[in-house]
Protein backbone atom coordinates (compact mmCIF):
# COMPACT_ATOMS: atom_id res chain seq x y z
CA UNK A 1 0.00 0.00 0.00
CA UNK A 2 2.96 2.59 0.85
CA UNK A 3 4.32 1.58 -1.77
CA UNK A 4 1.88 2.04 -4.38
CA UNK A 5 0.83 5.75 -2.29
CA UNK A 6 4.58 6.02 -3.24
CA UNK A 7 4.90 5.23 -6.69
CA UNK A 8 1.79 7.33 -7.52
CA UNK A 9 3.57 11.11 -5.86
CA UNK A 10 6.68 9.77 -7.77
CA UNK A 11 4.86 9.28 -10.82
CA UNK A 12 2.46 12.99 -10.59
CA UNK A 13 6.14 14.78 -9.84
CA UNK A 14 7.01 13.65 -12.96
CA UNK A 15 4.28 14.50 -14.33
CA UNK A 16 4.26 17.93 -12.76
CA UNK A 17 8.24 18.73 -13.79
CA UNK A 18 7.64 16.99 -17.04
CA UNK A 19 5.21 19.78 -17.71
CA UNK A 20 7.03 22.44 -16.37
CA UNK A 21 9.98 22.02 -18.29
CA UNK A 22 8.58 20.88 -21.59
CA UNK A 23 6.18 24.20 -21.97
CA UNK A 24 9.38 26.19 -20.88
CA UNK A 25 11.73 24.89 -23.63
CA UNK A 26 9.17 26.21 -25.85
CA UNK A 27 9.95 29.79 -24.44
CA UNK A 28 13.65 28.99 -23.85
CA UNK A 29 14.38 27.90 -27.18
CA UNK A 30 11.54 29.49 -29.16
CA UNK A 31 9.69 26.87 -31.54
CA UNK A 32 10.23 27.96 -35.23
CA UNK A 33 7.16 29.11 -37.07
CA UNK A 34 7.17 25.73 -39.39
CA UNK A 35 6.94 23.63 -36.29
CA UNK A 36 3.85 25.81 -35.32
CA UNK A 37 2.63 26.01 -38.51
CA UNK A 38 2.70 22.32 -38.77
CA UNK A 39 0.99 21.64 -35.75
CA UNK A 40 -1.86 24.43 -36.32
CA UNK A 41 -2.60 22.77 -39.81
CA UNK A 42 -3.22 19.34 -38.03
CA UNK A 43 -4.25 20.30 -34.63
CA UNK A 44 -6.66 23.02 -35.56
CA UNK A 45 -7.42 22.75 -39.82
CA UNK A 46 -7.50 18.68 -39.69
CA UNK A 47 -9.96 19.14 -36.66
CA UNK A 48 -12.08 21.70 -37.83
CA UNK A 49 -14.59 20.07 -39.85
CA UNK A 50 -14.78 17.71 -36.96
CA UNK A 51 -15.93 19.89 -34.17
CA UNK A 52 -17.80 22.24 -36.36
CA UNK A 53 -19.89 18.83 -37.59
CA UNK A 54 -19.84 17.95 -33.88
CA UNK A 55 -20.87 21.58 -32.74
CA UNK A 56 -23.98 21.88 -34.88
CA UNK A 57 -25.66 18.85 -33.94
CA UNK A 58 -24.55 19.48 -30.75
CA UNK A 59 -26.44 22.69 -31.40
CA UNK A 60 -29.46 20.90 -32.75
CA UNK A 61 -30.08 18.13 -29.90
CA UNK A 62 -29.94 20.59 -27.22
CA UNK A 63 -32.33 23.45 -29.20
CA UNK A 64 -35.10 20.40 -29.50
CA UNK A 65 -35.19 19.52 -25.61
CA UNK A 66 -34.79 22.63 -24.07
CA UNK A 67 -36.95 24.63 -26.62
CA UNK A 68 -39.71 22.17 -25.49
CA UNK A 69 -39.27 22.69 -21.88
CA UNK A 70 -38.61 26.58 -22.01
CA UNK A 71 -42.17 26.86 -23.63
CA UNK A 72 -43.76 25.18 -20.85
CA UNK A 73 -42.88 28.30 -18.98
CA UNK A 74 -43.38 30.68 -21.37
CA UNK A 75 -39.61 31.33 -21.91
CA UNK A 76 -39.32 29.67 -25.81
CA UNK A 77 -38.46 32.96 -27.20
CA UNK A 78 -35.50 33.02 -24.71
CA UNK A 79 -33.83 30.00 -26.65
CA UNK A 80 -31.27 31.72 -28.38
CA UNK A 81 -29.77 33.31 -25.15
CA UNK A 82 -30.12 29.95 -22.99
CA UNK A 83 -28.23 28.43 -25.84
CA UNK A 84 -25.58 31.00 -26.66
CA UNK A 85 -24.73 31.11 -22.07
CA UNK A 86 -24.67 27.23 -22.07
CA UNK A 87 -22.15 27.58 -25.52
CA UNK A 88 -19.92 30.19 -24.61
CA UNK A 89 -19.64 28.89 -21.10
CA UNK A 90 -19.50 25.04 -21.28
CA UNK A 91 -20.28 22.99 -24.71
CA UNK A 92 -18.13 24.52 -26.95
CA UNK A 93 -15.08 24.26 -24.88
CA UNK A 94 -16.18 20.89 -23.71
CA UNK A 95 -17.12 19.93 -27.25
CA UNK A 96 -13.78 21.23 -28.71
CA UNK A 97 -11.55 19.67 -26.01
CA UNK A 98 -13.48 15.98 -26.25
CA UNK A 99 -12.90 15.95 -30.00
CA UNK A 100 -8.71 17.37 -29.63
CA UNK A 101 -8.72 14.16 -26.69
CA UNK A 102 -10.24 11.49 -29.19
CA UNK A 103 -8.25 13.32 -32.59
CA UNK A 104 -5.39 14.63 -31.63
CA UNK A 105 -4.55 13.57 -28.24
CA UNK A 106 -4.67 9.96 -28.76
CA UNK A 107 -3.02 10.61 -32.34
CA UNK A 108 0.28 12.68 -30.29
CA UNK A 109 0.50 9.33 -27.22
CA UNK A 110 0.55 6.77 -30.63
CA UNK A 111 3.08 8.91 -32.43
CA UNK A 112 5.49 9.42 -29.80
CA UNK A 113 4.85 6.15 -28.16
CA UNK A 114 6.04 4.49 -31.25
CA UNK A 115 9.19 6.26 -31.68
CA UNK A 116 9.88 5.43 -28.43
CA UNK A 117 9.29 1.85 -28.39
CA UNK A 118 11.27 1.60 -31.79
CA UNK A 119 14.03 3.82 -30.02
CA UNK A 120 13.52 6.88 -32.36
CA UNK A 121 13.30 8.82 -29.30
CA UNK A 122 16.58 7.63 -28.26
CA UNK A 123 17.88 8.39 -31.89
CA UNK A 124 16.40 11.98 -31.36
CA UNK A 125 18.76 12.11 -28.19
CA UNK A 126 21.78 10.77 -29.49
CA UNK A 127 21.65 13.02 -32.58
CA UNK A 128 22.03 15.80 -30.06
CA UNK A 129 18.85 17.03 -29.56
CA UNK A 130 16.12 17.06 -26.81
CA UNK A 131 13.54 14.82 -27.04
CA UNK A 132 10.93 17.04 -24.93
CA UNK A 133 11.71 19.82 -26.99
CA UNK A 134 11.78 18.10 -30.11
CA UNK A 135 8.58 16.21 -29.57
CA UNK A 136 6.43 17.92 -26.71
CA UNK A 137 6.83 21.53 -26.94
CA UNK A 138 6.01 21.68 -30.23
CA UNK A 139 2.94 19.98 -29.42
CA UNK A 140 1.78 21.64 -26.15
CA UNK A 141 2.31 24.99 -27.73
CA UNK A 142 0.50 24.21 -30.80
CA UNK A 143 -2.66 22.94 -29.15
CA UNK A 144 -2.56 25.58 -26.43
CA UNK A 145 -2.75 28.46 -29.04
CA UNK A 146 -4.95 26.67 -31.56
CA UNK A 147 -7.83 25.41 -29.08
CA UNK A 148 -9.31 29.09 -29.02
CA UNK A 149 -10.00 29.71 -32.22
CA UNK A 150 -11.52 25.97 -33.04
CA UNK A 151 -13.79 26.83 -29.64
CA UNK A 152 -15.01 29.98 -31.09
CA UNK A 153 -15.82 28.81 -34.33
CA UNK A 154 -17.04 25.67 -32.66
CA UNK A 155 -19.46 28.03 -30.72
CA UNK A 156 -20.98 29.40 -34.10
CA UNK A 157 -21.44 25.93 -35.15
CA UNK A 158 -23.65 25.47 -31.89
CA UNK A 159 -25.39 28.34 -32.34
CA UNK A 160 -26.13 27.69 -35.77
CA UNK A 161 -27.69 24.37 -35.19
CA UNK A 162 -29.91 25.66 -32.64
CA UNK A 163 -31.09 27.93 -34.75
CA UNK A 164 -31.14 25.58 -37.65
CA UNK A 165 -34.19 23.34 -35.74
CA UNK A 166 -35.82 26.47 -33.73
CA UNK A 167 -39.36 27.53 -33.91
CA UNK A 168 -38.54 30.93 -32.51
CA UNK A 169 -38.28 33.74 -35.23
CA UNK A 170 -34.37 34.23 -36.85
CA UNK A 171 -34.66 37.87 -35.21
CA UNK A 172 -35.32 36.40 -31.95
CA UNK A 173 -33.18 33.85 -32.00
CA UNK A 174 -30.03 36.26 -32.97
CA UNK A 175 -30.50 38.72 -31.05
CA UNK A 176 -31.70 36.81 -27.70
CA UNK A 177 -28.18 34.85 -28.52
CA UNK A 178 -26.40 38.12 -28.30
CA UNK A 179 -27.58 38.71 -24.87
CA UNK A 180 -25.39 35.77 -24.29
CA UNK A 181 -22.03 37.60 -25.14
CA UNK A 182 -21.51 39.42 -21.95
CA UNK A 183 -17.82 39.26 -20.42
CA UNK A 184 -18.68 37.07 -17.37
CA UNK A 185 -19.82 34.19 -20.04
CA UNK A 186 -17.14 35.23 -22.90
CA UNK A 187 -14.18 35.26 -20.34
CA UNK A 188 -14.92 31.84 -20.10
CA UNK A 189 -14.98 30.92 -23.56
CA UNK A 190 -11.49 32.64 -23.54
CA UNK A 191 -9.57 31.00 -20.83
CA UNK A 192 -10.91 27.56 -21.08
CA UNK A 193 -9.29 26.64 -24.58
CA UNK A 194 -5.77 27.55 -23.37
CA UNK A 195 -5.98 25.39 -19.78
CA UNK A 196 -7.76 22.46 -21.67
CA UNK A 197 -5.60 22.60 -25.00
CA UNK A 198 -2.62 22.83 -22.81
CA UNK A 199 -3.73 19.83 -20.44
CA UNK A 200 -4.70 17.36 -23.21
CA UNK A 201 -1.04 18.22 -24.65
CA UNK A 202 0.95 17.87 -21.93
CA UNK A 203 -0.79 14.33 -20.35
CA UNK A 204 -0.54 13.09 -24.47
CA UNK A 205 2.91 13.99 -24.97
CA UNK A 206 3.58 12.59 -21.69
CA UNK A 207 2.24 9.30 -21.61
CA UNK A 208 4.13 9.05 -25.41
CA UNK A 209 7.32 9.54 -24.60
CA UNK A 210 6.96 7.50 -21.26
CA UNK A 211 5.61 4.57 -23.32
CA UNK A 212 7.20 1.25 -22.90
CA UNK A 213 6.44 -2.38 -24.03
CA UNK A 214 6.36 -2.48 -28.05
CA UNK A 215 2.57 -2.15 -30.00
CA UNK A 216 1.09 -3.27 -26.40
CA UNK A 217 2.54 -0.21 -24.51
CA UNK A 218 1.41 1.87 -27.64
CA UNK A 219 -2.01 0.40 -26.90
CA UNK A 220 -2.04 1.26 -23.50
CA UNK A 221 -0.31 5.04 -24.02
CA UNK A 222 -3.26 6.01 -25.84
CA UNK A 223 -6.10 4.43 -23.96
CA UNK A 224 -4.84 5.94 -20.67
CA UNK A 225 -4.39 9.67 -22.64
CA UNK A 226 -7.84 9.24 -23.30
CA UNK A 227 -9.06 7.89 -20.37
CA UNK A 228 -6.88 10.60 -18.00
CA UNK A 229 -7.76 13.47 -20.67
CA UNK A 230 -11.35 13.23 -19.92
CA UNK A 231 -11.42 12.46 -15.92
CA UNK A 232 -9.10 15.37 -15.65
CA UNK A 233 -11.34 17.44 -18.63
CA UNK A 234 -14.67 17.46 -16.40
CA UNK A 235 -12.31 18.07 -12.65
CA UNK A 236 -10.68 20.99 -14.76
CA UNK A 237 -13.49 22.14 -16.14
CA UNK A 238 -15.39 22.12 -12.66
CA UNK A 239 -12.63 24.35 -10.99
CA UNK A 240 -12.52 26.24 -14.31
CA UNK A 241 -16.12 27.31 -13.56
CA UNK A 242 -15.73 28.07 -10.37
CA UNK A 243 -12.68 30.28 -10.42
CA UNK A 244 -14.20 32.48 -13.29
CA UNK A 245 -17.87 32.86 -11.28
CA UNK A 246 -15.97 34.03 -8.17
CA UNK A 247 -14.36 36.13 -10.53
CA UNK A 248 -16.58 37.48 -12.76
CA UNK A 249 -19.54 36.67 -10.67
CA UNK A 250 -22.85 34.27 -12.24
CA UNK B 1 40.52 -17.74 -17.01
CA UNK B 2 38.44 -16.42 -13.78
CA UNK B 3 36.65 -13.64 -13.48
CA UNK B 4 39.67 -12.45 -10.03
CA UNK B 5 42.32 -13.33 -12.62
CA UNK B 6 40.72 -10.98 -15.16
CA UNK B 7 43.65 -7.72 -16.31
CA UNK B 8 42.97 -4.68 -14.99
CA UNK B 9 42.23 -2.05 -17.51
CA UNK B 10 45.96 -2.10 -19.26
CA UNK B 11 44.86 -1.33 -22.69
CA UNK B 12 48.01 -0.70 -24.82
CA UNK B 13 46.20 2.85 -25.66
CA UNK B 14 48.39 6.26 -26.57
CA UNK B 15 46.80 8.78 -23.69
CA UNK B 16 46.97 12.33 -25.93
CA UNK B 17 44.17 10.00 -27.83
CA UNK B 18 42.16 8.83 -25.11
CA UNK B 19 38.71 9.41 -25.99
CA UNK B 20 36.48 7.07 -23.23
CA UNK B 21 37.47 6.35 -20.05
CA UNK B 22 34.97 3.95 -18.13
CA UNK B 23 35.98 3.46 -14.80
CA UNK B 24 34.24 0.79 -12.12
CA UNK B 25 31.11 1.62 -13.15
CA UNK B 26 28.28 0.33 -11.32
CA UNK B 27 24.39 0.42 -12.71
CA UNK B 28 20.97 -0.54 -11.64
CA UNK B 29 17.58 0.08 -13.52
CA UNK B 30 15.74 -1.19 -9.91
CA UNK B 31 17.67 -0.80 -6.77
CA UNK B 32 19.27 -3.96 -5.45
CA UNK B 33 19.10 -5.91 -8.91
CA UNK B 34 22.82 -4.41 -10.38
CA UNK B 35 22.99 -4.61 -14.31
CA UNK B 36 26.23 -3.51 -14.44
CA UNK B 37 28.82 -4.13 -11.67
CA UNK B 38 32.35 -2.93 -11.47
CA UNK B 39 33.16 -2.58 -15.61
CA UNK B 40 36.06 -0.66 -16.86
CA UNK B 41 37.55 -0.21 -20.20
CA UNK B 42 39.16 2.58 -22.46
CA UNK B 43 38.95 3.32 -25.75
CA UNK B 44 41.09 6.02 -28.25
CA UNK B 45 40.74 7.51 -31.37
CA UNK B 46 40.83 5.30 -34.36
CA UNK B 47 40.45 2.09 -32.10
CA UNK B 48 37.52 -0.58 -31.94
CA UNK B 49 36.79 -2.04 -28.86
CA UNK B 50 34.26 -5.03 -28.98
CA UNK B 51 31.46 -5.91 -25.94
CA UNK B 52 31.12 -9.40 -26.22
CA UNK B 53 28.34 -10.77 -24.32
CA UNK B 54 25.00 -13.07 -24.45
CA UNK B 55 21.64 -11.56 -24.03
CA UNK B 56 21.12 -9.52 -21.07
CA UNK B 57 24.57 -8.96 -19.86
CA UNK B 58 24.27 -5.01 -19.96
CA UNK B 59 26.24 -4.41 -22.81
CA UNK B 60 23.75 -2.30 -24.60
CA UNK B 61 23.43 -0.88 -20.81
CA UNK B 62 26.57 0.05 -21.34
CA UNK B 63 26.08 2.12 -24.62
CA UNK B 64 23.44 3.82 -23.08
CA UNK B 65 25.25 4.83 -20.15
CA UNK B 66 28.01 6.58 -21.98
CA UNK B 67 25.44 8.44 -23.89
CA UNK B 68 24.41 9.64 -20.81
CA UNK B 69 20.79 8.66 -20.86
CA UNK B 70 20.60 6.91 -17.54
CA UNK B 71 22.38 7.86 -14.07
CA UNK B 72 25.53 5.69 -12.69
CA UNK B 73 25.05 4.17 -9.12
CA UNK B 74 29.09 4.55 -8.66
CA UNK B 75 32.60 5.19 -10.79
CA UNK B 76 32.87 7.23 -13.51
CA UNK B 77 32.63 8.40 -17.21
CA UNK B 78 34.71 9.98 -18.99
CA UNK B 79 34.40 11.07 -22.65
CA UNK B 80 37.24 13.36 -24.15
CA UNK B 81 38.28 14.14 -20.51
CA UNK B 82 34.76 15.34 -19.34
CA UNK B 83 32.54 13.65 -17.32
CA UNK B 84 29.54 12.64 -18.96
CA UNK B 85 27.89 11.64 -14.99
CA UNK B 86 28.14 15.45 -14.02
CA UNK B 87 26.34 16.81 -17.54
CA UNK B 88 22.83 18.16 -17.14
CA UNK B 89 20.55 19.43 -19.86
CA UNK B 90 22.03 21.37 -22.24
CA UNK B 91 25.55 20.66 -21.77
CA UNK B 92 24.37 16.49 -22.12
CA UNK B 93 23.06 17.66 -25.28
CA UNK B 94 26.08 19.03 -26.30
CA UNK B 95 27.86 16.22 -25.30
CA UNK B 96 25.80 13.83 -27.61
CA UNK B 97 27.10 15.70 -30.62
CA UNK B 98 30.27 14.36 -30.55
CA UNK B 99 29.09 11.09 -30.10
CA UNK B 100 27.05 9.14 -32.56
CA UNK B 101 24.73 5.89 -32.44
CA UNK B 102 23.72 3.51 -34.68
CA UNK B 103 20.76 0.89 -33.38
CA UNK B 104 19.83 -2.41 -33.53
CA UNK B 105 16.53 -1.33 -35.68
CA UNK B 106 18.61 1.73 -37.30
CA UNK B 107 15.44 3.64 -35.50
CA UNK B 108 15.31 5.54 -39.05
CA UNK B 109 12.24 8.39 -38.73
CA UNK B 110 9.48 6.82 -40.58
CA UNK B 111 8.77 9.83 -42.12
CA UNK B 112 11.63 11.43 -43.59
CA UNK B 113 13.14 10.08 -46.54
CA UNK B 114 16.31 8.42 -46.81
CA UNK B 115 18.10 11.94 -47.67
CA UNK B 116 15.81 13.74 -44.70
CA UNK B 117 17.24 10.92 -42.25
CA UNK B 118 20.86 11.51 -43.40
CA UNK B 119 20.59 14.80 -43.54
CA UNK B 120 18.60 15.18 -40.53
CA UNK B 121 21.82 16.19 -38.04
CA UNK B 122 22.58 19.06 -40.15
CA UNK B 123 19.08 20.49 -40.83
CA UNK B 124 18.16 20.18 -37.49
CA UNK B 125 21.53 21.90 -35.94
CA UNK B 126 21.34 24.99 -38.05
CA UNK B 127 21.70 24.16 -42.01
CA UNK B 128 18.45 24.67 -42.64
CA UNK B 129 18.65 27.77 -44.33
CA UNK B 130 17.74 27.71 -48.20
CA UNK B 131 21.16 28.45 -49.26
CA UNK B 132 22.78 25.75 -47.21
CA UNK B 133 20.76 23.15 -48.73
CA UNK B 134 23.20 22.24 -51.77
CA UNK B 135 25.66 22.31 -48.99
CA UNK B 136 23.12 19.41 -47.52
CA UNK B 137 22.59 17.49 -49.89
CA UNK B 138 26.10 17.38 -51.58
CA UNK B 139 26.70 15.97 -47.97
CA UNK B 140 24.35 13.39 -47.67
CA UNK B 141 25.01 12.21 -51.28
CA UNK B 142 28.98 11.52 -50.12
CA UNK B 143 28.42 10.02 -47.47
CA UNK B 144 25.29 7.79 -48.58
CA UNK B 145 28.22 6.22 -51.60
CA UNK B 146 30.15 5.55 -48.52
CA UNK B 147 27.75 3.12 -47.49
CA UNK B 148 26.89 2.46 -50.80
CA UNK B 149 23.25 3.57 -51.01
CA UNK B 150 23.34 6.53 -52.97
CA UNK B 151 20.47 5.12 -55.26
CA UNK B 152 18.30 5.04 -52.14
CA UNK B 153 18.72 8.89 -51.23
CA UNK B 154 14.22 9.29 -52.17
CA UNK B 155 13.24 6.70 -50.70
CA UNK B 156 11.32 5.58 -47.70
CA UNK B 157 12.81 3.83 -44.91
CA UNK B 158 9.86 1.31 -45.38
CA UNK B 159 11.28 0.59 -48.80
CA UNK B 160 14.79 -0.57 -47.34
CA UNK B 161 15.76 -4.08 -46.43
CA UNK B 162 16.68 -4.61 -42.75
CA UNK B 163 20.36 -4.11 -44.05
CA UNK B 164 20.30 -0.78 -46.18
CA UNK B 165 18.15 0.39 -43.32
CA UNK B 166 21.27 -0.31 -40.66
CA UNK B 167 23.55 1.67 -43.53
CA UNK B 168 21.53 4.55 -43.64
CA UNK B 169 21.24 4.95 -39.62
CA UNK B 170 25.47 4.37 -39.94
CA UNK B 171 24.94 7.39 -42.53
CA UNK B 172 22.79 9.49 -40.49
CA UNK B 173 25.49 9.12 -37.84
CA UNK B 174 28.92 9.71 -39.45
CA UNK B 175 27.66 12.74 -41.86
CA UNK B 176 28.59 14.88 -38.81
CA UNK B 177 31.61 13.23 -38.55
CA UNK B 178 31.64 12.31 -34.44
CA UNK B 179 34.43 11.10 -32.29
CA UNK B 180 32.73 8.62 -31.35
CA UNK B 181 30.36 5.80 -32.51
CA UNK B 182 28.88 3.24 -30.52
CA UNK B 183 26.98 0.54 -32.32
CA UNK B 184 24.30 -1.62 -30.69
CA UNK B 185 23.84 -5.01 -32.48
CA UNK B 186 24.21 -4.00 -35.59
CA UNK B 187 23.90 -6.50 -37.78
CA UNK B 188 21.32 -9.09 -35.27
CA UNK B 189 18.81 -10.55 -38.13
CA UNK B 190 21.17 -9.99 -41.29
CA UNK B 191 22.18 -12.54 -43.26
CA UNK B 192 25.60 -13.51 -43.66
CA UNK B 193 26.61 -11.18 -46.75
CA UNK B 194 24.58 -8.10 -45.35
CA UNK B 195 26.79 -9.01 -41.38
CA UNK B 196 29.60 -8.77 -43.88
CA UNK B 197 28.61 -5.42 -46.02
CA UNK B 198 27.93 -3.67 -42.84
CA UNK B 199 31.83 -4.39 -40.97
CA UNK B 200 33.17 -3.48 -43.93
CA UNK B 201 30.95 -0.14 -44.09
CA UNK B 202 32.18 -0.12 -40.03
CA UNK B 203 35.77 -0.64 -41.26
CA UNK B 204 35.54 1.91 -43.77
CA UNK B 205 34.24 4.68 -41.47
CA UNK B 206 36.76 3.94 -39.00
CA UNK B 207 39.86 4.20 -41.23
CA UNK B 208 38.01 7.17 -42.94
CA UNK B 209 37.04 9.47 -40.36
CA UNK B 210 39.91 8.30 -38.02
CA UNK B 211 36.88 7.90 -35.15
CA UNK B 212 36.71 5.75 -32.11
CA UNK B 213 34.18 2.91 -32.25
CA UNK B 214 32.35 0.55 -29.60
CA UNK B 215 30.44 -2.39 -31.32
CA UNK B 216 28.05 -4.21 -28.73
CA UNK B 217 27.18 -7.91 -30.36
CA UNK B 218 27.21 -11.13 -29.49
CA UNK B 219 28.17 -12.36 -33.25
CA UNK B 220 31.87 -13.52 -33.23
CA UNK B 221 32.06 -12.66 -37.17
CA UNK B 222 31.40 -9.15 -36.91
CA UNK B 223 33.64 -9.10 -33.81
CA UNK B 224 36.73 -10.54 -35.11
CA UNK B 225 36.09 -8.41 -38.14
CA UNK B 226 35.81 -5.55 -36.59
CA UNK B 227 37.74 -5.25 -33.04
CA UNK B 228 41.11 -3.95 -32.29
CA UNK B 229 39.90 -4.85 -28.46
CA UNK B 230 37.93 -7.18 -26.50
CA UNK B 231 35.66 -6.98 -23.68
CA UNK B 232 33.93 -9.85 -22.16
CA UNK B 233 30.63 -9.12 -20.07
CA UNK B 234 28.89 -11.95 -18.09
CA UNK B 235 25.98 -10.95 -15.83
CA UNK B 236 27.37 -7.07 -15.79
CA UNK B 237 30.67 -7.93 -14.97
CA UNK B 238 34.23 -7.73 -17.22
CA UNK B 239 34.97 -11.63 -17.58
CA UNK B 240 38.42 -11.00 -19.90
CA UNK B 241 39.65 -7.91 -21.36
CA UNK B 242 42.38 -7.51 -24.21
CA UNK B 243 43.78 -7.40 -27.27
CA UNK B 244 42.18 -9.20 -30.40
CA UNK B 245 45.58 -10.63 -30.86
CA UNK B 246 45.43 -12.07 -26.83
CA UNK B 247 41.99 -13.24 -27.59
CA UNK B 248 42.98 -15.16 -30.91
CA UNK B 249 45.90 -16.49 -28.74
CA UNK B 250 43.41 -18.27 -26.40
CA UNK B 251 42.15 -21.91 -26.58
CA UNK B 252 40.18 -22.31 -29.63
CA UNK B 253 37.00 -22.98 -27.45
CA UNK B 254 37.53 -19.69 -25.15
CA UNK B 255 34.35 -17.92 -26.84
CA UNK B 256 31.93 -20.72 -27.03
CA UNK B 257 32.89 -21.66 -23.47
CA UNK B 258 32.03 -17.67 -22.63
CA UNK B 259 28.60 -18.40 -24.15
CA UNK B 260 27.46 -21.34 -22.78
CA UNK B 261 27.98 -19.30 -19.37
CA UNK B 262 31.08 -21.45 -18.71
CA UNK B 263 34.31 -20.68 -16.54
CA UNK B 264 37.06 -19.60 -19.44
Amino acid sequence: MLKRVHSFFETLGDFAAFAVRATYKGVRHPIRPVELVEQAYFIGWQTLPVVLFAGFFAGLSQTLFLESELDEYGAKMTIGRVLGVTTIRELGPLVVSLMLIGRVGAAFAAEIGSMKVNMQVEAIEALGQDAERKLASPRIWGMTLTALPLVLLTNLSVLVGGWAISTVSNGMFWYQAQMSVYFRHVSSTLVKPFVFGWMISVIATWYGLRTEGGVRGVGRAVSSTVVTCCIWLFIVNALVGIVMIAWTGI
Amino acid sequence: MSPAAAPKAQHPLRDDRLMVDFRDVDFSYDPGVPVISGVSFTVSRGESLVILGGSGSGKSTILRLLMGFFHIDGGSIHFEGRDVTAQRGEELVDLRKKMGMVFQEGALFDSLTVGENVGYYLLEHGMDNPRDLPEVERRVRETLRLVGLEHCIDKMPSELSGGMRRRVSAARTIIYSPDLILYDEPTTGLDPASCENFCAVMNDIKREKDVASILVTHNLEDAWAVGDHFLLLRDGRRLWQGTSAELKAMPENTLMKFFRGEPL
